[in-house]
C-alpha cells in the first residue's frame, strides 16, 4: 500500500458490499488508492466494475463496508451523516451521470443549490459563477430552465455547480456518456484548465476517447470490484 | 444578470400571501363590526328572553326538548314510549313522513 | 435567518415548480378547511346568541315533576319560595306549546302580564310595529309565524280550544332582530294564554325564582328543594351547559362527519400527493448530493408544505365565512339545525377573533405538516447516492 502524505484524495482498503435478502453482493474490494493534489485521474472499467460505487465513497456519499477515505488529510468515513454531508459540501463538487439537475429550475437556480442551506450565494460566490459562466460561454443561459439545455450545456452546468463552494476535489461520473466527441474536447479542456488551477479531479468512465487522452495523470482499471494495476 | 431575487415566482406568492392576509383582515374586521351590532342589540334580546323566561332559539319547533332544550324534562327522549318514531325529529334536514304524524295523533287519543 | 429566508424561497419556487401537485393539494385542503370552519362558525354564533341572551334568564326555573315528567306547578308554593333568604322574587310563569296539526308544528304559547310596566317596556322595545297587546284575544307573533299563516296586522285567526273555539286577533309583530327567539311564539296575556293552554288557576307552568347574589344559586337551590322534594331546579349555569351540548351534539356529528374526511385527506396526502414520488425522490437526492443534510431538506419540505397548507386553508376559512355570515349557510343550516315547521331567518354574528382563526388555521396546517413531513424524511434519510440512480 502506498502512503502519501500529500494525496488529496486517499483511500485504505475500501469494501462495499450491498446485501439483498440472504445474497450478499460485492460490489468493491479491497481497494486503495492515492491520488495527489492537482491531478487528474480516471476510473475506467466496464459497466457493474464498481466506478460508480467508487466515485460515491471517495465522495463520501455513501459510506463504506470496510476500509476509510481520507480527504485533504481528514477522514469523512467516520464522520455522521450530518459531518458528512458537509464536507461534501466544502471538499468536493460532484458532477453525476445524468447531471443531477432540478428540472423546473434555471440554470442559475441549479447552480446556487448546494448554498441554498448556507444562506444562499454571497457576493463573492456570484462572482465566482459570473466568472465560470462567462469561461464556460454559457452566460447567456444563466436564466435558462434546465431542461431547455443541450446536453453539453447541461454538463458544463453542472460542472459550475459542483465549483460553486470552491472545492479542490471535483468528481465526475461517466462525464461522456450524453456527449459527441466535439463536446468531450470542449469539456477535456475545461477540465485540464481546472487542473492547472490546481484543482484534483477524477473521473469515471469506460470511453476510450477519454482513457486514451496523453494529458491525463493515470487511469485506474476496475474490474468486478478489484483495482488491476 | 444572475441575481433573481424577487424573481416572477416570489413575486406570485407575495401577492398570493398579500391578497390572503388582506382577505383575513377583512374577514376578522367584518366579524368584529358584526359583533359590535350584536353588542347594540343586546338589549331588545334580553327584553324578549324577559318576556319570554327563556333564552332557547326557535331553531326546531318539532318537539319539546329540541324547541326548549335548556329546561327540557330529564329522561325526555323516553317519555313517549318505546314506540317512540324518533327521538331526534329536527336532526333531519327534511320533515318526517306525513305517515308518522298521523301515528302520533292516534297514539294521543 | 439568512439561512430560513433560503429555504423558503426555495420552498416557494418548489411550490411553484409542482403546480399540479401544490394546486390540488390547496384545493383539498381548502375544501375540507371550508366544511370544518363552516360548522365551527355556525354553532359558534349560535352559541354566542345564546350567551347575549343568557345574562336576562331567570336564575332559577323551578318545575314540578308528577311521574317523572314535568307537569303544572301549585302555586301555592309560591310565599314559602319567596320566604327563603337570598330570593328577591318567584313569579309564576304561563307558556307551553300548542300543536296545529293543520302545520304539524307547535307555537309556543306565552303568556305575560300585559299591564306590568315592566312588561310593555320590553315588549315597546322588541315590537316591530302595531299596538301592545291587552285586551283579550289580543296577540303578538314571530315574523315567521305570522307569515306563515298569512296573517298580517288586525287580521284574526280562530284556533280550537278544547271543544270550544278561540278567536286570536294579531296586533303586533317581533322585530326581525330577535326573529331567533320569537319565531315560533304567540304572546297573549296570562288570561288568554291560561285558557289557551287550558292551565287552571293557581297552577302555572313553572316558577322563575330571582336571586339577589346570583352566585349563591345552588344554595337557594338546595333550600327550594327541602320545600318542594318532587320539584326539578334548573339553573342558569346548567341551561347554559345544556345549550353548549345540544350544539356539541349536533355539531360533533357533522365534525366526525368531516373527521372522516379529513382523515381520507390526509391518507389521500400521504399516499399520494406528498408520498415521494421518483421525480422527488431524485431531486432530493440531488439536493442531498450536493451537500444538503437531512434536515435542510426537511425544513424545506416543511416550509413547502406550510405554505401550501396556508395557501389552502386559508382560502378555506374565508370562503367558510362567506358561506355562514353572508350567505347564510344555505344547506348546512337545515342539516345542523334540523328540520323545523318554521325557519327563523338567520341573522348570525360571526364569534370569530384572531384567536379562533389561527387555531382553525392551526388544526388544519399542523396534521397536515406532520403528516407529510414523514414520507419526505423517510426519503431523505437515505443515501443520495441510491436516491439518483433510483434503488434505495
Amino acid at each position: 500500500m502506498r502512503t502519501d502524505q500529500h494525496a488529496m484524495i486517499q483511500a485504505t482498503s475500501l469494501s462495499k458490499r450491498y446485501r439483498s435478502g440472504h445474497v450478499e453482493k460485492v460490489a468493491l474490494c479491497q481497494v486503495s488508492l492515492a491520488i495527489p493534489r492537482a491531478e487528474f485521474w480516471i476510473v475506467s472499467g466496464p459497466s457493474g466494475s464498481g466506478k460508480t460505487t467508487l466515485l460515491a465513497l471517495l465522495a463520501g456519499m455513501i459510506a463504506p463496508t470496510e476500509g476509510e477515505v481520507v480527504l485533504d488529510g481528514k477522514s469523512i468515513t467516520h464522520l455522521r451523516d450530518h459531518h458528512r454531508a458537509l464536507a461534501r459540501r466544502n471538499l468536493v463538487g460532484m458532477v453525476f451521470q445524468e447531471f443531477a439537475l432540478v428540472a423546473g429550475m434555471t440554470l442559475a437556480e441549479n447552480i446556487f443549490l448546494p448554498l441554498v442551506p448556507q444562506g444562499g450565494p454571497g457576493e463573492t460566490e456570484r462572482q465566482r459563477v459570473r466568472a465560470l459562466l462567462e469561461r464556460f460561454g454559457m452566460a447567456a443561459y444563466a436564466r435558462t430552465q434546465v431542461e431547455r439545455l443541450s446536453a453539453g450545456e447541461r454538463q458544463r452546468g453542472a460542472i459550475i455547480r459542483a465549483l460553486v463552494a470552491d472545492a479542490p476535489i471535483l468528481m465526475l461520473d461517466e462525464p461522456t456518456a450524453a456527449l459527441d466527441t466535439e463536446n468531450v474536447r470542449i469539456m477535456v479542456d475545461l477540465l485540464l484548465s481546472l487542473r492547472a488551477e490546481g484543482r484534483t479531479i477524477v473521473a469515471t468512465t469506460h470511453d476510450r476517447r477519454l482513457t486514451e487522452d496523453p494529458r491525463l495523470n493515470g487511469v485506474l482499471r476496475l474490474v468486478d470490484g478489484r483495482l488491476e494495476r | 444578470m444572475i441575481r433573481t431575487w424577487p424573481s416572477p415566482t416570489t413575486r406570485w406568492h407575495l401577492a398570493w400571501a398579500g391578497l390572503l392576509l388582506a382577505g383575513a383582515v377583512a374577514m376578522l374586521v367584518d366579524a368584529q363590526v358584526r359583533r359590535a351590532a350584536q353588542q347594540a342589540r343586546q338589549p331588545e334580546v334580553q327584553s324578549v328572553v324577559r318576556l319570554l323566561g327563556v333564552a332557547d332559539l326557535a331553531l326546531s319547533s318539532s318537539s319539546r326538548w329540541l324547541r326548549h332544550p335548556s329546561i327540557a324534562e330529564p329522561g325526555a327522549p323516553f317519555a313517549d314510549g318505546p314506540a317512540i318514531l324518533d327521538n331526534d325529529p329536527a336532526g333531519a334536514a327534511i320533515s318526517p313522513p306525513r305517515a308518522s304524524e298521523r301515528g302520533r295523533h292516534s297514539e294521543r287519543k | 435567518m439568512k439561512r430560513q429566508l433560503a429555504l423558503i424561497r426555495f420552498a416557494l419556487g418548489s411550490a411553484h415548480r409542482r403546480t399540479g401537485r401544490t394546486l390540488s393539494l390547496a384545493v383539498a385542503l381548502a375544501l375540507v378547511t371550508f366544511g370544518y370552519s363552516s360548522v365551527l362558525f355556525l354553532t359558534e354564533a349560535l352559541r354566542s346568541e345564546f350567551r347575549l341572551a343568557a345574562t336576562a334568564l331567570p336564575d332559577l326555573t323551578v318545575q314540578s315533576l308528577v311521574a317523572g315528567r314535568p307537569a303544572l306547578i301549585n302555586e301555592e308554593q309560591l310565599p314559602a319560595i319567596a320566604s327563603i333568604a337570598g330570593v328577591v322574587a318567584v313569579q309564576p310563569r304561563v307558556w307551553g306549546y300548542y300543536f296545529v296539526p293543520a302545520m304539524s308544528g307547535n307555537f309556543t304559547v306565552v303568556g305575560v302580564d300585559t299591564d306590568a310596566e315592566t312588561v310593555r317596556r320590553d315588549l315597546s322595545l322588541v315590537m316591530l310595529e302595531g299596538k301592545l297587546p291587552g285586551a283579550s284575544g289580543e296577540v303578538v307573533l314571530g315574523e315567521s309565524l305570522a307569515a306563515f299563516l298569512g296573517l298580517e296586522i288586525t287580521d284574526a285567526v280562530t284556533l280550537p280550544v278544547g271543544r270550544a273555539m278561540k278567536r286570536l286577533e294579531l296586533v303586533g309583530t317581533f322585530r326581525s332582530q330577535v326573529a331567533l327567539w320569537t319565531s315560533d311564539v304567540i304572546l297573549m296575556n296570562v288570561a288568554d294564554a291560561r285558557e289557551f293552554l287550558q292551565v287552571p288557576p293557581g297552577q302555572a307552568t313553572d316558577l322563575a325564582v330571582l336571586l339577589s347574589t346570583p352566585d349563591e344559586a345552588s344554595v337557594a337551590a338546595r333550600k327550594i328543594a327541602e320545600l318542594l322534594p318532587s320539584a326539578r331546579i334548573v339553573d342558569r349555569q346548567l341551561m347554559s351547559r345544556t345549550y353548549d351540548l345540544t350544539f356539541d351534539t349536533r355539531g360533533g356529528m357533522m365534525g366526525g362527519m368531516l373527521l372522516s374526511a379529513l382523515v381520507s385527506f390526509l391518507i389521500l396526502a400521504w399516499d399520494r400527493l406528498t408520498g415521494v414520488g421518483p421525480g422527488e425522490r431524485r431531486e432530493i437526492g440531488v439536493l442531498k448530493a450536493v451537500g444538503w443534510r437531512t434536515g435542510d431538506v426537511l425544513i424545506a419540505r416543511l416550509w413547502e408544505n406550510t405554505v401550501i397548507a396556508v395557501y389552502g386553508a386559508v382560502p378555506g376559512i374565508l370562503a367558510a365565512y362567506g358561506y355562514v355570515f353572508l350567505a347564510r349557510a344555505p344547506g348546512l343550516a337545515e342539516v345542523l339545525l334540523g328540520w323545523s315547521s318554521i325557519y327563523p331567518a338567520l341573522r348570525l354574528t360571526p364569534a370569530v377573533d384572531p384567536g379562533q382563526f389561527l387555531v382553525l388555521l392551526c388544526l388544519v396546517v399542523i396534521p397536515f405538516v406532520a403528516a407529510s413531513l414523514i414520507p419526505a424524511w423517510r426519503t431523505a434519510t437515505h443515501d443520495p447516492h441510491g436516491l439518483l440512480r433510483g434503488a434505495a
